[in-house]
């Protein structure tokens, strides 16, 4: 059912160039629309660029050129409807896990009690009851990766830019984030970027899939999944999937 | 955790290891300290010579005198004992001035400076380190005081304000203050940058940026500075009394009296090797404080 498709982030040939003792053209005229609720996946080489875009999005970083808007508006630092989970780790490791997970809802001012409820909820969601008073040099990199996406979901952003989220686990907790990702995207709707180098993965939870071109980065195909969902093991096998991902590989091989 | 944790001694074991090397190095002074009574200093080649003499090392039954003598230098003196205002000892006696009472007072301004010094650091390394704005005015004009030594002030304060006790605490609170700064402003600057984004991003700010995040995150650097700036508190406090204190452990060191007629008195090499003792186990105590005290508040650090 074609929804009412409102566009919620734009950016229009975003170039960026990172100053330095070699000038690094990072972004090479970038123009993408991401609609609303849109679950978006970007994969492409090393240097590629990707980072680059979503810290753009995410507003550290002003593009050399071009402009990024957000539900209309030009994009001019981070915001809390923007979560951002980074590619290297950033959960604060003096933090328990209960206080990471309340931060931005410390943040924006809720009050304690509302706090307590919605981590306990979170907690439950990422599977880490008992580990509530654990600091993060208690957990596994996946279970911190994990806390640190339920952290950017606590404060429930519109927007969620996800950074190579997973792409420090194995096989297995990998395809398990998958699905918990993917069922949470099922239940509130965000409109998501996933930043990641598995074709697999992307095609699994996204709508749309843009590959970006060696450096300088620049989109070079753009492939929308019409897989249904809700997604499971089996769709992962099935004939449309790899169908998708053989055009993708092909794709990423023409250089 | 380190590795090499199981390869140590038991606890038990390391304090008697410990206990035994200081049993022993006393016993190794005691005969060095007492050895002019056998041999004749000067018969002895040039360096022993001059070292193995009762006036530079003191015997240990001199330094033990000195310590009882010190200790009870606060109780009304007994009448006619033997006193002589004008050495080392005696004019402390006489002043009443202990050596308790002398490292108190001198903890005391240790421990002001450690307070109001490290807290005016802290937050100069915090705002340096969280604002380039801030960093590129200020940077160049710290570097510059930085450069002061803390003593060099001493006679510009007393000019300025005066002889007076509390003024003693300033260089104090400076040297601190200087010592503090640097390693906080690198803790945040270098160190807690992507936690910073990461706090942005969840929508913090202001005083709960710098509460809850930057300070924190630059803590075990905050603390390793704190460390340091313990032992140059110390050496700025003892400076500072010798000087122009009238009490303290600096005071005590080089025998009292006005600032004025300071190098008058001859030192006592027994009360000397009293008061630095004093020093070295308060400065150890101290320490074992802030480390403990470090070592709770970055439970959190992965070792
Ligand atoms: N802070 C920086 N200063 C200078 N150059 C940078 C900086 N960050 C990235 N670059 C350069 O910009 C290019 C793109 O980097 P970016 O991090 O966006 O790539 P990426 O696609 O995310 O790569 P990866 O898949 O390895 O994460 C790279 O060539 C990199 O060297
Ligand atoms: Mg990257």
């Amino acid at each position: 059912m074609p929804e009412p498709r409102r566009r919620r982030l734009e950016m229009r040939d975003v170039v960026h160039v990172y100053e330095g003792k070699t000038a690094t053209r990072a972004l090479d005229g970038v123009s993408l629309d991401v609609h609303d609720n849109e679950f978006l996946a970007i994969v492409g080489p090393v240097g590629s660029g990707k980072t680059t875009l979503v810290r753009i999005v995410a507003g550290f970083l002003r593009p050399t050129s071009g402009v990024v808007l957000c539900d209309g508006a030009p994009v001019t630092g981070p915001g809390p409807e923007r979560g951002y989970v980074f590619q290297e780790e950033a959960i604060f490791p003096w933090m328990s896990v209960r206080d990471n997970l309340g931060f931005g809802l410390l943040a924006k001012g809720v009050v304690a009690s509302e706090r307590e409820k919605i981590v306990a909820e979170l907690v439950r969601l990422i599977g880490l009851e008992g580990y509530e008073g654990a600091y993060p040099k208690e957990l596994s990199g996946g279970m911190s990766k994990m806390v640190e996406v339920a952290r950017v979901l606590a404060t429930d952003p519109a927007i969620l830019l996800l950074d190579e989220p997973f792409g420090l686990l194995d096989a297995q907790t990998r395809s398990k984030m998958q699905d918990q990702l993917s069922l949470l995207w099922e239940e509130k709707r965000k409109t998501v970027i996933l930043v990641t180098h598995d074709v697999e993965e992307a095609i699994y939870l996204a709508d749309r899939v843009v590959v970006f071109t060696p450096r300088p980065g620049r989109i070079k195909v753009e492939v929308t999944v019409d897989l249904p969902r809700p997604r499971s093991l089996e769709t992962r096998f099935s004939p449309a999937f790899l169908a998708l991902k053989r055009s993708i590989w092909k794709e990423i091989g023409r250089a | 955790m380190r590795l090499d944790d199981a390869a140590r001694p038991p606890k038990a074991r390391r304090v008697w290891l410990g206990l035994a090397s200081v049993v022993a190095l006393v016993a190794a002074y005691t005969l060095l300290s007492n050895a002019y009574r056998v041999v004749d200093p000067s018969l002895l080649p040039d360096p022993l010579r001059g070292l193995l003499r009762p006036q530079i090392l003191p015997p240990t039954q001199r330094i033990v005198d000195a310590f009882v003598q010190l200790v009870g230098a606060g109780a009304p003196l007994a009448g006619g004992a033997d006193l002589h205002p004008g050495d080392h000892i005696g004019g402390l006696v006489e002043q009443r001035v202990t050596l308790q009472g002398s490292l108190l007072v001198s903890t005391y301004r240790v421990l002001i400076g450690l307070a109001v010094g490290g807290s005016l650091g802290i937050l100069a390394g915090l705002l340096m380190g969280w604002s380039r704005a801030v960093d590129e005015y200020v940077h160049p004009i710290y570097i510059l005081f930085r450069s002061v030594p803390p003593l060099a002030l001493i006679t510009y304060v007393m000019l300025w304000l005066g002889h007076g006790t509390a003024h003693l605490l300033i260089p104090i609170i400076y040297a601190v203050f200087a010592t503090v700064v640097i390693p906080t402003y690198h803790g945040v600057r270098d160190v807690a940058d992507v936690y910073v984004k990461a706090a942005r991003a969840l929508g913090a700010g202001g005083r709960l940026l710098l509460s809850r995040v930057m300070l924190p995150a630059a803590s075990p650097f905050v603390l390793a500075g704190l460390r340091y700036a313990l032992v140059i508190a110390w050496m700025t406090t003892v400076g500072v009394e010798m000087l122009m204190g009238d009490d303290g452990v600096g005071y005590l060191l080089i025998g009292g009296g006005l600032w004025s007629s300071r190098l008058e008195v001859a030192g006592d090499p027994a009360v000397i090797v009293v008061g630095i003792v004093g020093l070295a186990l308060v400065g150890y105590a101290m320490d074992v404080g802030v480390r403990v005290a470090g070592d709770r508040l970055t439970q959190w650090v992965k070792r």
